[in-house]
Formats: structure tokens, sequence, C-alpha cells
């Protein structure tokens, strides 16, 4: 198969960047994306010019460390697959792709393909967490937790954090990512101590770090490689709201006020 | 106190205020609709329903309310909204999601479509300005012949058609917006979704419509004129 490539090159954060096309000739169509950029970075290094740069780290659609938005989605055409799982196949002979990095105001390039994601590191550091004392490992099924429950949390667990949805939400907006790490903890018994810190800390710290908010175009659901159904926006809202409203947590200073290094 | 400027703070925060006012808006709407829709009882309906707002002491609180609320919606759609344009300020080169972002997209237009048109309603129907000929008119009951003035100004199509323009903005508004309240007020449930996706659309077009029936019914004939204007002035 050929393509022309059209990719986001940009040296440094502060350069303006631009499109460059890389011609490929001659790949097989069972070639993954990433192994295509491989390619293409193997002719360049050959050459003795600068590589492309872009993340990854598993290639098997669990790390969520590839990103990309490709032809202008984030993880590219393909429904429920990360650019990691992506294939040749999936595109027509002679296409012209286009590559581009994530773009949100909170989210700056720092090379290329590359961009900063540790607000959502940030987001999770502020109560995406459960705090546990170490000793003697419990008993296994020692608390129960009703099946329905159990499913609805591994659902949301199933987010890789790969910030997909804020590429694809024009208000650039965390809140699939935010609402399924908030859902995951909420919805089981290991959650609840720490179940309206975590809320109030984790949609304020959203905030803080720049996010838009939910507009209801729901291109984040559209974008996201592990279907995070878009119903857990409501219950992010549900939870922050109850918590506001009711929880004493609410009085104390917030998070982000709280200076840690 | 400080847990209601706190929350307000919040984006979280701020859509649920729009919701609460936009709601507010839409039961006003709702009622509107209702008492409009008097006109197709008689004459003296119409008129009385009239009157006795025009007399109700909870008049103006009510009206100064509903300017504070309207305000209040507007100011904090235009702040979710500049906030929002900070959070992605490049554009991707190439854009993959074709499919229709126009009604999203135009949630703002469409808010300030009906911002325009309740200024020029107001202006119209409740000021009296442009149809002063129309005023002095008194029903048999002698009630201000409100039910005369409607028809008589939708007797021709001016006035219809930009009624219609200003309903067509506000259903836009109401549906892409309606199936957003309740996210924004927490509430989901499996069970409810295909309600809920089958209300905003109902609901719309029960506003539209509702409101449309009446032009339509005048510019048709279908509502008799009681008020027949001397050709060259009273
Ligand atoms: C009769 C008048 C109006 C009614 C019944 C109404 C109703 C609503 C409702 C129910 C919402 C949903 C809030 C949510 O998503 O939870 C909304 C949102 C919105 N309204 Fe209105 N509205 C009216 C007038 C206006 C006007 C005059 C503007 C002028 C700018 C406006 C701008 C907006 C915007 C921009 C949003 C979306 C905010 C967002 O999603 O970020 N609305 N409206
Ligand atoms: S919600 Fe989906 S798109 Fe967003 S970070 Fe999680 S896995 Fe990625
Ligand atoms: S590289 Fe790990 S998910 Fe794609």
């Amino acid at each position: 198969m050929n393509f022309t490539f059209r990719i986001w090159r940009q040296r440094t954060a502060a350069d303006k960047g631009q499109l460059v096309a890389y011609p490929v000739s001659d790949i097989s169509s069972d070639l993954s994306f990433l192994e295509v950029i491989d390619t293409i970075n193997e002719t360049l290094s050959s050459r003795g010019e600068e590589t492309i740069a872009f993340d990854m780290d598993c290639r098997e659609g669990i790390c969520g460390a590839c990103s990309l938005v490709i032809n202008g989605q984030p993880h590219g055409p393909e429904k429920e697959t990360t650019t990691c799982q992506l294939y040749m196949r999936h595109f027509s002979d002679g296409e012209t792709i286009t590559v581009e990095p994530y773009r949100a105001d909170s989210f700056p390039v720092i090379r290329d393909l590359v961009v900063d994601r540790s607000p959502l590191e940030r987001i999770i550091q502020a109560g995406g967490y459960i705090s546990v004392h170490t000793g003697e490992a419990g008993d296994a099924n020692a608390t129960l937790i009703p099946k329905h429950q159990a499913e609805l949390a591994f659902e949301a667990a199933s987010c890789i954090g790969c910030g997909a949805c804020v590429a694809a939400c024009p208000n650039a907006s965390a809140m699939l990512f935010v609402a399924a790490k908030v859902t995951q903890l909420a919805l089981l018994p290991q959650g609840q101590p720490e179940r309206l810190h975590r809320v109030i800390r984790m949609a304020e710290t959203m905030d803080h770090e720049g996010f838009g908010n939910c507009s209801n175009h729901y291109l984040c659901a559209e974008a996201c490689p592990k279907e995070i159904p878009i119903s857990l926006i409501a219950r992010l809202n549900r939870e922050f709201l109850a918590a506001a409203l009711v929880g004493q947590e609410f009085l104390e200073p917030p998070h982000h006020s709280v200076h840690h290094e | 106190m400080f847990r209601l400027i706190r929350l307000l703070n919040t984006s979280i925060g701020k859509k649920l205020l729009m919701a609460v006012t936009g709601t507010l808006l839409l039961l006003f709407v709702i009622g509107h609709l209702i008492g409009n829709l008097t006109i197709f009882m008689s004459q003296n309906a119409l008129n009385s329903y009239a009157h006795w707002l025009q007399v109700n002491p909870m008049l103006w609180p009510v009206r100064l309310g509903l300017i504070f609320i309207l305000l209040l919606h507007i100011y904090t759609a235009v702040k979710l909204t500049r906030s929002n344009q900070h959070a992605r300020r490049t554009r991707y080169q190439k854009s993959g999601f074709h499919h229709s972002l126009f009604f999203s997209k135009h949630i703002v237009f469409s808010g300030l479509g009906v911002l325009l048109f309740i200024i020029f309603h107001i202006n119209h129907l409740t000021l009296g300005n442009g149809i002063s000929e129309l005023l002095p008119y008194l029903d048999p009951k002698g009630n201000p012949d409100i039910y005369g003035r409607v028809i008589h100004t939708f007797s021709t199509p001016l006035y219809p058609l930009l009624y219609l323009l200003g309903l067509i903005v506000l259903g836009f508004h109401l549906n892409h917006i309606l199936r957003g309240v309740f996210q924004s007020l927490g509430f989901y449930h499996d069970n409810y979704a295909p309600f809920l996706d089958f209300l905003a659309p109902a609901l719309t077009a029960i506003m539209v419509i509702g409101f449309a029936l009446i032009p339509l019914a005048a510019l048709s004939g279908l509502l008799t004129p009681t008020i027949v204007l001397p050709p060259y002035g009273p």
C-alpha cells in the first residue's frame, strides 16, 4: 500500500510547527499505524534527519500512552481502538493521512506529536486513589459487592487515561476522564471513606488545570477507545453536587490552594 | 453562603445554574403557551386572562424575577462559553467529525437569537410599539381587546413570519439543551434514558407547534377578527 503522511513537526514548545508530508510506499496492510511512523523514522535517521517524536509504550491498547489525532480523530477512525492497535488495512490505498498532536490549552506540545498530559496526573493525585493500610493481605471475598455494581465500576475502571476525550472535545473538557475515575471508586466499598473529598478535589483540579466544561457535543465518548459511557458525566455531576451541597468536606479549603511540592 | 459561592466558582456549579435558570425560563414559556392558547376558546377567555394578569399584584414581582433569571442565564452562558473557548484555542488542521455539530456549536447563536426575539416580542405585543392604533379597542366586557390586537397584527404575512422564525430559533435552543439539563442536574438512570431522549424533541415540538398555531390560525382566517380599522385612520 502507498500513503502520504502529513505529520505535525515542531522542534520545541515555543516553535510554531507545521505539517510536513512524508510519502510511504510498498508497505504491508498488516503494518500497524505506529510501525509506519517507525519506518518513516528509520528513513529519517538513515538520512541523518531528526526523527518524529511520538508517545507509545505497550502497543497493545492497555497503557494509554499512545495518542495522535489522525485525520481529525483522536486514535484514528476505528471505533474502540487505540492508535497502537490501528492497522493500515483500515485506510484506503493512496490516501493522504494527516497526523496531528492532541490539541488542548492544558496539553501543550512538547515536541512533534508529544504533548504534556501531566494535568491528568495532577487530577488523579488530587483524589483519584484510595488510602489503604498495608499489612496482611485481606481475605479475597470478605467484602461483598453486588454484581451490577461491580460491573459498572469495572466498566469505568477500563479508562486508560489516554486523554482522547479531551482531544476530541471542542471545549477540551476532561469530564469523561474525571467521571470515569470518580465513578470507579464511588461505586466500590473501598472508595467510600474518601468519596466526597475525592470528587470535590478532582473536579476543582479539573477546572484549575484549565479544562473546559461539557456543552453536550459528546465527541469524547465517540473518541474514547474504551467506550466509557457518556452517562458517567451525569454521575460525576451528581457526586459533585451532592458533595458541594451537604459534604462537610466542601467547607475545608480547596485542594489547589494548599501547596505541597 | 460559602458553599454557594464556592459551588458557583466551579464549572459544574455554573452548569447547574444554567440548568436551573433555563428550566425556570422554560416553565414560564410553558405557562405563557397555556395562557395564550385560550385564544382558541373565545375572545372573552383570552381577554379576561390578560386582564387578570394586568391587575395581578404579582405581575411586577414576577416580571422582575424573570428578567433577573434571564440576565443570570445569559451572564453564566457568556462566562462558560468564554472559559470553554480558552480551554482549546488551537484548532485541528483537519477536522474529523463531519456529522452535525451544527446545533451544539450554534447554541450560543440560538441563545442570542432567542434574546433578540424576546426583545422584539416584548416591544411588539407587550409595549404595543407599531400597533398603537389597535390599543384603544375594548371588548364587549370592557377589557382591552388583546384578542383583536393579536388577530389583526397576524393578519398580514410579515409578523407571522417573524414569529415563526423566532420560534424555530427557540426550538433549536431547547432541542439541543433539554437532554443536557438532566445531565447538569446529575440525573441519569438507564431505565429513564429512552424517556429523556424522547422528552427533548417532544417538548420542543409542543412548544414550537403550540405557539405557531396562533399566528397561523390568524393568518389563515381561522380566527375571526374583532377589530376592523377604518381605512384612513380612526
Ligand atoms: C426563553 C428563553 C430561554 C430558555 C427557556 C432557555 C433554556 C435553557 C436551558 C434549559 C438550558 C440548559 C442548561 C444546561 O445545559 O443544563 C440553556 C442553556 C444555554 N442557554 Fe438558554 N434559554 C433561554 C434563553 C437564552 C438566551 C437569551 C441566551 C443568550 C445568550 C441563552 C444562552 C444559553 C447557552 C449559551 C446555553 C448553553 C450553556 C452551555 O451548555 O455551556 N439562553 N438554556
Ligand atoms: S475516558 Fe476514554 S478517552 Fe478519556 S482518558 Fe479514559 S480511556 Fe481515554
Ligand atoms: S501504546 Fe499503550 S495503549 Fe497504545
